[in-house]
């Protein structure tokens, strides 16, 4: 459920001490009459259209508002438009889509260009989140998860006895409602000022893994959480500068602290019943952030940006364990978290001529942990009393400092060529310091001709300071390389064309590649290509029949090395993924008849192969094929029809033919594998007032 | 490292100082300033009507269109307030005479992407392109015209349901990746592309709003910010190492599947060490969530016992 806010009633308090304006005045020249003008004059128009459909859903890839109804069934919805426009150019509106369904948006606008804005907007978004399963789990007592009172406890999935008459079906589902308001308000020709409220409640379930030890299971978790953002600005623009002042504030609730779960195997150890997951913490964000630009120099551009922010977070803690035989003391009793954060920037550029630009831009980013660090005793999934852990306060710095020159000669083409240097310190971690060094450059062909050509070339090398025995966790193999620390060196290229041929028809062409070497790692990732094709190619007008055809392909291989350095094992991973589409628009197919269709296919697969054993395929495969035909039936009628077709099919052997107790030690979901089609057919009947 | 460090001072320097000497003279265009026309738009409409090449009397439905508001280019120099002036351009010339082009806007328009973008930003410059100069799309050589539409009655790019179909005119492959089984909703319109990118100019790269990293995802996300008692760093640090936030085949948008996406990280003693094979037995390291089974926690934990990312 929604919950009342202070936070509203400020935003417009703000928002209307701010409000005021004095206007520049503009006069044309003596004889512009703009006798061909239309004559500045009141104006209103409504729209409104009531629908009526049937859908097979849900399905949970649907890209469509209406066909991603949940429930299969009759739909019926509601979307409109009203506008008034006076004539000193304000504009009054409200927009509805999708009233009466599960995704309704409604949005009110009063605009007086170039004085003040004032919006507000209301939406619910609703999706199935997780694959559907059956649970034995059912929620009783306050928030925590119990099994039915005849459960027999076993030491595997496959000896609960019980199981089968416990399930249940369990369908996670995700709905969010998004309460947004806004105003802009300009106070003569140099204020600026805003106001944003965005408020998100998100409601629903998801699964969740609790674990004893090494036996686990899938929890259906209940969400209550809610969201509430505040931006405030005020701008200075003079001739030659402009500064901005701006504070953002975000404030997240989660009305459960915790999940609470039956133990459904034996206890490991005796009290371990149940188990306590602390679920996501109330916390805090705060930053204030000053941003400037000068351009009085008729060469000289400089822009600035600093941002000092503040995260808070400080819940009560959690008792170690559930389980009475098991009680040591916290050494506080509430979080206690915070960091600070930094981020500045400061970027000049310079024309030294009319062809040369140069740029020179430097970064810092500091997250800074003050969470204080202290010896935790670890309670080891409520089952027995572990080593004492320090919750270590990690942090990172981060400087870059770059360089840019374009050079764009009286010619159609222009170069660019940047340099780059990166370094980031990381307290705690096996790499204390990294850096990457980055250079690039660009040619670009581009002029009145109607082919414009973009490649480009780049290459970085990250090294840094040596491998440390990380801090935590403890047994780290020392050979392992954590992708993000470990010595890289990346190439990467890029082509784009785009060709403007006669009667509208465009071809473009992007390629993309890019390539990761990290040998020098013993144990990790150590190797990554990504690649990509595309194609585009369109034409027709307006008046005429629109079309377009586009294609793409994409690959993605990964090569990893794990375990002891001498007797290891590596794994080699390739996702492919196709896709290609076809778009028809065709404005007056037969006397007042518009006829719009889409068409998209899209198909991925995955190969892992360990060692030389292969794991199954992973495939997916999405059709979808939208129609739309709208017939003028009298000057103010219009009739719709939509017709939508999606079908979907997986095979993820992660997930398929896994019963619930297929597992020994992971109680599942059983969720079966997608096989889905949906058919939606809708009419709309549209009355323009 | 040491020798590098040089080589790239070297190169700071070297192109600090060669370039500007290729480059030459600065060079401006001197001559006489063209003028207005005789009648403003008077003059463009008489011909640019609804049945024209280029018609444009969709301007009078949009802001840039009130005469009745002073701050509106149509209350004051009209068409030339954006396209400049037009006195040659509409001057009587006899019958087949070509008329010298004014300047307009767009992808491949003829006028230098400077002064289209200067005739925007004129009015148009305020916080949110403060970082515009020097972008990816400004150095790219995108005008302003060629996302937002003028002379239409409703600019797409800022109607709801309109933005993403503008981006991904370019933007080819993120449209494809948004197609795959786990995407953020960009096909549906639920999400528009300038949720989290700046189009504008940003500080950070690609475009992402935020002064740091992460910071626009905890807008939607927020309860994966934190700060928890128990930080998981990369989790902290940037969402992208393990996400790839246009759409995946792998579930949560993970960028690879656990274990081995883990396994990139963390090889410890024990179970995450272990080459998990295919076998005839389903495992519970290689099946469902894998890692995340028993390691759910896996963006931080606030459990006092949670050091694991298992509370």
């Amino acid at each position: 459920m929604p919950r009342p806010h202070p936070l509203p009633p400020t935003v417009l308090l703000f928002g209307l001490l701010l409000a005021g304006a004095a206007r520049a005045q503009i006069q044309p020249p003596e004889g512009w009459d703009c006798r061909y003008c239309p004559e500045p004059a009141v104006a209103r128009s409504a729209l409104l259209t009531v629908g009526l459909g049937h859908t097979t859903g849900p399905l949970r890839f649907s890209s469509d508002p209406v066909a991603s109804a949940l429930d299969p069934g009759g739909l019926a919805w509601l979307d409109g438009q009203w506008q008034h426009r006076a004539a000193d150019g304000r504009l009054l509106r409200v927009d509805a889509t999708g009233l009466g369904l599960d995704k309704p948006w409604l949005a009110l606008r009063d605009v007086q260009p170039g004085v003040y804005r004032l919006s507000a907007s209301w939406q619910e978004l609703v999706h199935q989140s997780d694959a559907g399963g059956r649970t034995a789990f059912h929620l009783a007592d306050g928030d925590r998860l119990q099994l039915p009172e005849n459960w027999i406890s076993a030491g595997s999935t496959t000896r609960m006895t019980s199981l089968p008459d416990a399930l249940r079906p369990q369908q996670p589902e995700q709905e969010r409602r998004r309460l947004d308001l806004g105003a802009d308000f300009r106070t003569g020709a140099a204020w600026r000022s805003h106001v944003r409220y965005h408020r998100e409640d998100r409601m629903g379930s998801r699964w969740l893994g609790g674990a004893f030890l090494s036996q686990a299971a899938w929890l259906p978790q209940s969400l209550d959480l809610s969201t509430d953002r505040l931006d405030l600005g005020v701008d200075y623009r003079a001739k030659s500068w402009l500064a901005s002042l701006g504070y953002g504030l975000s404030l997240f609730r989660n009305a459960r602290r915790s999940l609470q779960w039956d133990n459904a195997y034996q206890p490991l150890s005796p009290g371990a019943d149940a188990g306590e997951l602390a679920l996501a913490p109330d916390n805090q964000a705060h930053q204030l952030s000053l941003a400037g630009q000068y351009s009085g120099h008729p060469r000289l551009r400089l822009d600035g940006h600093l941002a000092v922010g503040r995260l808070l977070q400080d819940e009560t803690l959690l008792a170690p364990s559930l389980n009475p035989n098991l009680a040591p003391q916290t050494p506080r009793d509430s979080a206690q978290a915070r960091v600070d954060t930094l981020a500045a920037q400061l970027r000049a550029s310079y024309q030294f001529s009319r062809p040369l630009r140069l740029e020179l831009r430097y970064r810092h980013q500091d997250r800074d942990t003050r969470t204080p660090a202290q010896d935790f005793v670890q309670v080891r999934t409520d089952s027995f009393i572990a080593d004492g852990r320090r919750n270590l306060p990690y942090a990172f710095r981060d400087d870059l400092l770059a360089m840019q020159a374009d050079y764009r000669p009286r010619a159609p083409w222009k170069l660019r060529l940047g340099l780059e240097r990166e370094q980031r310190k990381r307290d705690f971690q096996a790499r204390r310091h990294s850096e990457e060094t980055r250079a690039w450059g660009e040619w670009r062909l581009r002029g009145t001709d109607p082919v414009q050509l973009s490649a480009r070339l780049g290459y970085a090398r990250r090294d840094g300071s040596a491998f440390e025995q990380a801090q935590d966790p403890a047994g780290q193999n020392s050979q392992q390389r954590a992708f993000n620390l470990a010595d890289r060196q990346r190439r990467d290229a890029r082509l784009r064309l785009d060709i403007l041929g006669d009667a509208g028809l465009q071809l473009g062409l992007q390629a993309d590649w890019a390539d990761e070497d990290y040998s020098d790692s013993p144990v990790g990732l150590q190797a990554a290509r990504r690649a990509s094709l595309g194609a585009q190619l369109s034409g027709g007008s307006d008046s005429s029949l629109l079309w377009l055809l586009h294609a793409s392909h994409a690959q993605a291989r990964l090569q990893q090395a794990g375990g002891p350095p001498l007797a290891g094992w590596w794994a080699a991973s390739r996702d492919l993924h196709d896709s290609y589409g076809l778009s028809l628009d065709k404005p007056g197919l037969l006397p007042r008849l518009d006829v719009e269709l889409d068409y998209s296919y899209s198909r991925s697969q995955g190969r892992i192969a360990l060692r030389s054993d292969a794991f199954p395929e992973l495939r997916t495969r999405l059709h979808s094929l939208d129609l739309q035909a709208v017939w003028h039936w009298r000057p103010r009628i219009d009739w719709q029809l939509r017709y939508r077709y999606e079908r979907y099919q997986d095979a993820d052997w992660q997930f398929d033919s896994l019963a619930p107790d297929s597992l020994a030690n992971v109680l599942g979901p059983g969720a079966p594998g997608y096989n889905e089609v949906l058919h939606l057919l809708g009419l709309g009947l549209s009355y323009r007032f | 490292m040491a020798s590098f460090g040089q080589a790239l001072t070297a190169w700071f320097l070297g192109l600090g100082l060669l370039l500007p000497a290729l480059a030459g003279a600065a060079q401006t265009d001197e001559g006489a300033a063209p003028e207005l026309s005789r009648q403003g738009a008077d003059s463009c409409l008489r011909c640019h009507d609804e049945s024209s090449a280029f018609p444009v009397m969709a301007i009078f439905a949009t802001p840039h269109g009130q005469r009745g508001d002073t701050r509106s280019p149509m209350a004051g120099l009209q068409c030339e307030a954006c396209h400049g002036p037009g006195g040659e351009h509409a001057a009587r010339r006899p019958p087949g005479e070509e008329r010298p082009p004014m300047p307009h806007f767009g992808r491949h328009a003829s006028a230098p992407l400077a002064e289209q973008n200067q005739a925007c930003l004129g009015c148009h410059q305020d916080r949110t392109r403060l970082h515009w100069s020097g972008s990816e799309h400004e150095a790219g050589d995108l005008s302003c015209a060629s996302c937002h539409r003028i002379h239409a009655g409703s600019d797409p790019v800022l109607e709801r349901g309109g933005q993403n179909a503008v981006c991904v005119d370019c933007h080819r492959r993120e449209q494809a990746e948004s197609l795959l089984p786990s995407a953020h909703p960009l096909r549906s319109n639920e999400m528009n592309c300038g949720d989290c990118h700046a189009a504008h100019g940003a500080m950070q790269p690609a475009l992402l709003k935020g002064a740091l990293p992460n910071q626009v995802c905890a807008d939607c996300h927020a309860d994966k910010r934190g700060p928890f008692l128990w930080q998981h760093p990369p989790a902290s640090e940037d969402c992208g190492l393990c996400h790839r936030p246009h759409g995946s085949a792998h579930p949560a948008l993970l960028r690879q599947r656990p274990p081995w996406l883990c396994q990139q990280c963390h090889d410890q003693a024990g179970h995450p060490a272990v080459a998990h094979s295919p076998g005839a037995a389903p495992s519970a390291m290689l099946s469902l969530r894998s890692c995340a089974n028993c390691h759910s926690q896996v963006h931080g934990s606030n459990h006092p016992s949670g050091a694991l990312l298992l509370r």
